[in-house]
């Protein structure tokens, strides 16, 4: 596994801490875009969720958050759902340690969290436990993806007839608009103040999608198939959704899928929250 | 750890200096956001607005570089088309400009009348009629690219042309359809760029922004022929915006914001359409860019106070808001290192809710986050008070003060 120096010396003095004060760890699973009503089964899998947790002195700590992640992060069904969710898991299971594992706009409603911890009373609460977040394949700084769909919606509107699908939060992920936010209303991206909890991502770098590559069918070929094609809107380093530039516009990079995955495989998006090359080893080793 | 923070607390005091509690005035510097005079907001809050007052800091990294953020830069290699019912039966034509060109066709009837097929699309190329399957790869419908997290329309088709299509005038067509269409054509891999930039990211209300758009081949800039664009309100509202063409060939507008506008979460959209020649070949392109409408329902006034606390430093901040509701101030700190270079020690954020007129706002630095390495001279800067209640900036001080010692 490949950690930066950094990442090294703030484990080291998270566990210094969090032996003397004999902690509690947890774990919690935040999924992307979407409204999800059971996450692990329809988003994470319960395989992956499962062999993540083995890490974990008490199994039992882990949570798999269910909210409404179509709506803009600032949004009481998004980023309050989350925090909802996150304090009741917090409160039940007496966490005292914390580590996020979140995917794609997760990370940016986790983010939103982080940067405004006096919107709500109850962000000074979580951000306090949390150790650090693993943000798989977060989508910092947008993508081009969101950007033409929204704009077909547009064209589309002043038309008379909607017929794409544009949610609140594909508008907030267009480039433009994210650029607006983390200069503004996020922290963690080039010259902005640092996040006050590590943020280290997780970049997917390519696709594969040959039919005779068993890398391909990891977490369902199908979907390899559509990345292949949405891959041509973004430059050459991306993970079919998002380009490496934005998974490691916040934070700190911690690794890109062909450092640690094994044999060097690529970690489409779909396939950076799935049971893939190793990653959930790495994150059950991580905890 | 526990020895840690006590030394850092010491070391704090000790630098702190002879400086008793002390006022200080705020500064100003081009660039920041002042309300001129204050205006009542109309809109409602934005979601559940929170009652209780919160304080919260944490330390920065020395080293950490810390800049004044820039106006996102919209880089366009890609147009869109509306065709009526009529022209989507003749065809739209252009000219590939480079290898991997993308077609994204999405009709009026949608899933209604089935997802568009090959067997859908007439292609001519240079005038002559080809076989679609010859001239197009990697066709996929709006199930793959769905199921691949891009929420395309129903019934889109997005295909690629095969590379020997550049240059070559290529009309495409639906023959058969009696609906309008929308194409987008994405040229990722094309010279041919169109940029398009505000010159800030903020504006009030009856305020101005500045709006540039360039064309360059392969980095060297190119003459637009035209430009225009809209610029879209979070409401809905659009204003048509006229660029001029000035000598060096940058298309430039300049939108007034109307006065009667409120800030929000939401940004303003700016879209340009630009078109430019290159010997035989004309080239569209569409950016879209944004920026934010401040709120001018609060802002700093008179002295700002700087207090030691039993557990650290405050700045007291006096704030007149022009009607109820919760407020933010956030603010970094930043001290000397021993080159007296000034560099990020702490940020800290502070909200509660302020009722209309004058109030304070204090923001708090626990002793921990006073590293002993840096010391004075001080300064507050990126000092932001915001209407947390409608997600809205409402005045932004770069440098807000430089304190030659912290007060005892």
């Amino acid at each position: 596994m490949i950690r930066s120096a950094g990442r090294l010396l703030a484990g080291f003095a998270l566990a210094a801490a969090a032996t003397a004060a004999c902690a509690n760890t947890g774990v919690a699973f935040v999924h992307g875009t979407g409204n999800q009503t059971d996450a692990l089964n329809d988003y994470w899998t319960s395989e992956m969720v499962n062999s993540v947790r083995q890490g974990l002195p008490n199994q039992a700590n882990y949570t798999v958050i269910n909210c409404e992640f179509e709506r803009y992060m600032w949004d009481s069904r998004a980023s309050g759902c989350l925090a909802g969710q996150l304090t009741s898991f917090i409160s039940a299971r007496g966490i005292t340690d914390l580590v996020v594992i979140t995917h794609s706009n997760g990370g940016n409603v986790l983010r939103w969290i982080l940067s405004n911890p006096t919107y709500d009373s109850r962000y000074p609460g979580i951000i306090s436990k949390i150790r650090w977040i693993n943000a798989l394949a977060p989508s910092s700084a947008g993508t081009p993806l969101a950007n033409a769909v929204t704009a077909g919606n547009v064209f589309e509107q002043s038309l008379g007839w909607l017929l794409g699908y544009a949610s609140d939060a594909v508008k907030m992920q267009q480039t433009h608009w994210m650029a607006q936010y983390n200069a503004q209303n996020l922290y963690g991206t080039a010259g902005r103040p640092a996040l006050p909890r590590g943020f280290w991502s997780v970049t997917g770098s390519n696709v594969r999608s040959a039919i005779w590559t068993g890398n391909s069918y990891c977490g369902g070929y199908q979907f390899q198939l559509g990345l292949t094609i949405t891959q041509a809107w973004l430059n050459s380093c991306s993970d079919g959704f998002l380009e490496c530039s934005s998974q490691r516009a916040a934070g700190f990079s911690w690794f890109t899928d062909t450092q640690a995955m094994n044999n060097g495989y690529f970690l489409s998006h779909h396939q950076s929250r799935r049971q893939c090359f190793g990653l959930d080893v790495i994150l059950r080793n991580d905890i | 750890m526990r020895i840690f923070k006590l030394a850092a607390l010491a070391a704090a005091i000790s630098i702190s200096g002879a400086a008793v509690a002390q006022t200080f005035e705020l500064q100003s510097t081009e660039g920041d956001v002042i309300p001129s005079r204050l205006t009542a907001p109309k809109s409602a809050p934005v979601g559940n607005v929170e009652k209780q007052a919160l304080h919260f800091a944490w330390a920065l990294q020395a080293d950490a570089e810390l800049r004044q953020q820039q106006p996102f830069v919209a880089e366009s290699r890609e147009f869109w088309a509306q065709l009526d019912p009529g022209a989507a039966k003749r065809g739209f034509a252009f000219i590939p400009t480079a290898e991997g060109t993308l077609v994204r066709i999405s009709r009026s009837g949608g899933a209604r009348t089935g997802a568009l097929t090959l067997a859908d699309l007439a292609l001519r190329v240079d005038g002559q009629s080809v076989e679609a399957a010859a001239a197009v790869r990697n066709l996929a419908g709006d199930a793959e690219l769905k199921a691949a997290g891009a929420l395309f329309s129903e019934g889109t088709v997005v295909f690629e042309l095969a590379p020997s299509l550049v240059g070559k005038r290529v009309e495409v067509a639906l023959p058969k359809s009696n609906e309008s269409l929308l194409m987008h054509v994405l040229e990722p891999n094309s010279p041919y760029l169109m940029s398009l930039k505000a010159n800030r990211m903020q504006a009030q209300p009856g305020g101005w922004i500045e709006l540039s758009a360039q064309f360059s081949e392969a980095g060297t800039s190119l003459r637009a022929e035209r430009i225009g664009g809209l610029v879209t309100a979070p409401d809905g509202r659009s204003f048509e915006i006229n660029f001029e063409i000035d000598k060096a060939g940058v298309g430039r507008a300049r939108f007034e914001v109307p006065e009667q506008s409120e800030g929000g979460p939401l940004p303003w959209e700016v879209h340009a359409f630009g078109v430019v020649s290159s010997g035989k070949t004309q080239v569209l392109r569409d950016a879209r860019t944004g920026f934010q409408l401040t709120q001018p329902s609060a802002r700093l006034i008179g002295s700002i106070q700087a207090k030691r606390l039993d557990d650290g430093l405050a700045f007291a901040v006096p704030v007149q808001a022009a009607a109820s509701g919760r407020f933010e101030l956030r603010g970094t700190l930043y001290g000397s290192d021993a080159a007296g270079t000034l560099r990020p020690l702490a940020i800290a954020h502070t909200a509660e809710m302020l009722k209309s007129g004058s109030g304070m706002l204090e923001l708090r630095f626990p002793a921990e986050l006073l590293r002993a390495e840096l010391g004075a001279p001080y300064a507050l800067k990126d000092l932001n008070l915001s209407d947390q209640s409608r997600m809205s900036l409402s005045e932004q001080r770069q440098l807000a003060l430089e304190l030659p010692a912290l007060p005892n």
